[in-house]
């Protein structure tokens, strides 16, 4: 299983949890969410009967008690939840009053179990400056008010909740279920899916390469051939200018051939300096830079080391080189130094490109920048791979009319 | 001088030999492996220049006998790539790599046959000695 074959299939588990859990989320949160409106509309509804289902005498002034509506003949269809007539039976709560100072608690219904009546006292005097919400875990409260007496209403949901629970423990045993047997199923069909990707990729570097191979022997005799001419004839502007392309197309098959060549396993690794290599690559490209009226500035630290491929790091500070020669428009500045445990290199150069990520410009026969001559996209994408080859990383943006690209080591 | 040149391209062989016969000398082409052995075993030669993918016979082969006949040999390899040599593969005086100039072809012989004519010099004062 190679690199990319991994990481697709870690992603592939990636979308299928964070696409079970968001289902999973919204399932739960919502019959949670419902549970809680249940309970707001039995609160409500005690609260409407000042805080019991029973029949009370001793109501306060100018209350009367409301009587429950005719049940429902057709009890096996009728309404469910806190809407079913067996609620005023079933339910377990209890109801307190306390007097306007909060001093004098009465209890006005008690059908609950788990607490004396004492307690359930107590308890409602700790809720006494809430409102509605959750307390003890299943338990459901309300607090209003009715002729300067403040009642607290508390239900037991644990029966009611129950299923939620089962339902969201069940929940996430069966996304980690899913997850453990879409691993497998991965494992044994991943091949199938992801060898045609990587077949499209070997077969897109191996026209490469072929394409490469093939221009190369053609390239060599145009190149002869106008030579035989020029002796025979004399050179003339045709022929120089045949020469000139001719380079140009050897350049271009040079890059070519590197875009296919540059594989992990075919690299070698020795310690390379890379301070004196820039410097050094910096200095043999100084006349051009200035010959094309850029200003050219470094800041190279001193003995920055890295264990990489020669050929590969030479070619890849030549490549950024060559970038800034052929895009930058007045400045191109080239730094290098370390940052915690990293090797930094940055090439900047000024360009008219608006702010933003900039990393289309690795890809493979893209240019972003408007090219002083040629460029045929391919010098970046040779920087990218060399970079990923050696486990960095690389990214390019503008920024103030800034276009940088830093690369991690 | 007499040169050598074979690759599997007639069009390549022609321009060249034309170019070689120019400049340098006295030019025999081959356009596969047997050819360049057969040459090598008829006539002598200078140096060779020799594509690293002739067809019939391997690159091998080839180089080890241009080697026991004394016959300095550049390889011309598809490309920078190959210009890194095998493992197992003789190491030749000189390497190319296509797509090439014919002044590069000219530097490539003169230095192979000048650092050849050094090497021979060192083993006959080794003999000597």
């Amino acid at each position: 299983m190679n690199k990319a074959e991994k990481k697709f299939r870690l992603y592939a588990i990636l979308v299928i949890f964070v696409l079970l859990t968001l289902l999973l989320a919204v399932i739960n949160g919502v019959n949670f969410t419902m549970a809680a409106s249940d309970a707001d509309v039995l609160t409500q509804k005690l609260a409407d009967k000042q805080g019991s289902f029973e029949h009370r005498e001793n109501l306060p002034d100018g209350i009367q008690f409301q009587p429950d509506q005719p049940r429902n003949k057709d009890f096996g269809m009728g309404p469910m939840g806190p809407d079913s007539p067996e609620m005023n039976e079933s339910l377990r709560y209890f109801t307190v009053a306390f007097s306007e100072n909060g001093e004098k608690a009465e209890t006005v219904a008690f059908h609950i179990s788990a607490v004396t009546e004492e307690e359930a006292k107590e308890w409602a005097y700790g809720l006494m400056k809430q409102k509605t919400g959750w307390t003890r875990g299943t338990y459901r409260y309300r607090v209003y008010k009715e002729h300067g007496t403040t009642y607290v209403t508390v239900i037991d949901q644990g029966r009611e909740l129950l299923p939620s629970f089962r339902i969201l423990i069940i929940s996430a045993i069966g996304e980690v279920l899913v997850l453990v047997i879409g691993w497998f199923v991965l494992l044994a069909i991943g091949r199938k899916i992801y060898a045609p990707l990587e077949e499209a990729d070997r077969k897109q570097k191996n026209f490469i390469a072929n394409a490469n191979k093939e221009f190369r022997v053609p390239l060599t005799i145009i190149d002869g051939n106008t030579e035989l001419t020029e002796r025979r004839y004399g050179p003339d502007d045709q022929t120089r200018s045949t020469h000139r392309q001719v380079a140009k197309m050897n350049e271009l098959v040079d890059k070519l051939g590197s875009v296919g060549i540059f594989d992990k396993e075919k690299m070698s690794a020795a310690e390379i300096s890379l301070s004196d290599q820039l410097a050094e690559a910096l200095d043999r490209a100084a006349i051009s830079f200035s010959s094309r009226g850029i200003e050219l500035t470094s800041e190279i630290a001193p003995e920055v080391t890295v264990i990489a491929d020669p050929e590969g790091m030479s070619k890849l500070t030549d490549e950024l080189i060559e970038n800034a020669l052929k895009f930058a428009l007045t400045k191109a500045c080239f730094k290098l130094n370390r940052e915690n445990g990293s090797v930094i290199i940055e090439a900047s150069n000024d360009t008219d490109l608006p702010d933003g990520p900039a990393d289309q410009a690795f890809d493979r026969f893209t240019t972003l920048q408007n090219a002083k001559e040629g460029g045929a996209g391919l010098g970046l994408s040779f920087v990218k791979q060399t970079v990923k080859a050696h486990n960095g990383r690389a990214s390019a943006s503008v920024s103030g009319g800034v276009f940088t690209i830093r690369i991690a080591l | 001088m007499k040169i050598l040149f074979a690759a599997p391209d007639r069009d390549l062989l022609e321009c060249y030999k034309k170019l070689l016969e120019t400049d340098l000398g006295e030019t025999v082409t081959a356009f596969d492996g047997t050819q360049v052995i057969t040459l090598l075993s008829t006539e002598s030669f200078d140096i060779a220049l020799l594509d690293r993918n002739l067809p019939r016979v391997d690159h091998k082969t080839i180089i080890e006998r241009a080697n026991a006949k004394n016959v300095p040999v550049v390889v011309l390899t598809d490309g920078p790539a190959g210009l890194r040599n095998k493992a197992d593969e003789p190491v030749p005086d000189g390497m190319l790599s296509y797509p090439f100039t014919f002044d590069s072809v000219k530097d490539a012989v003169r230095h192979t046959l000048e650092s050849n004519i050094g090497k021979e010099r060192k083993e006959a004062v080794k003999k000597d000695e």
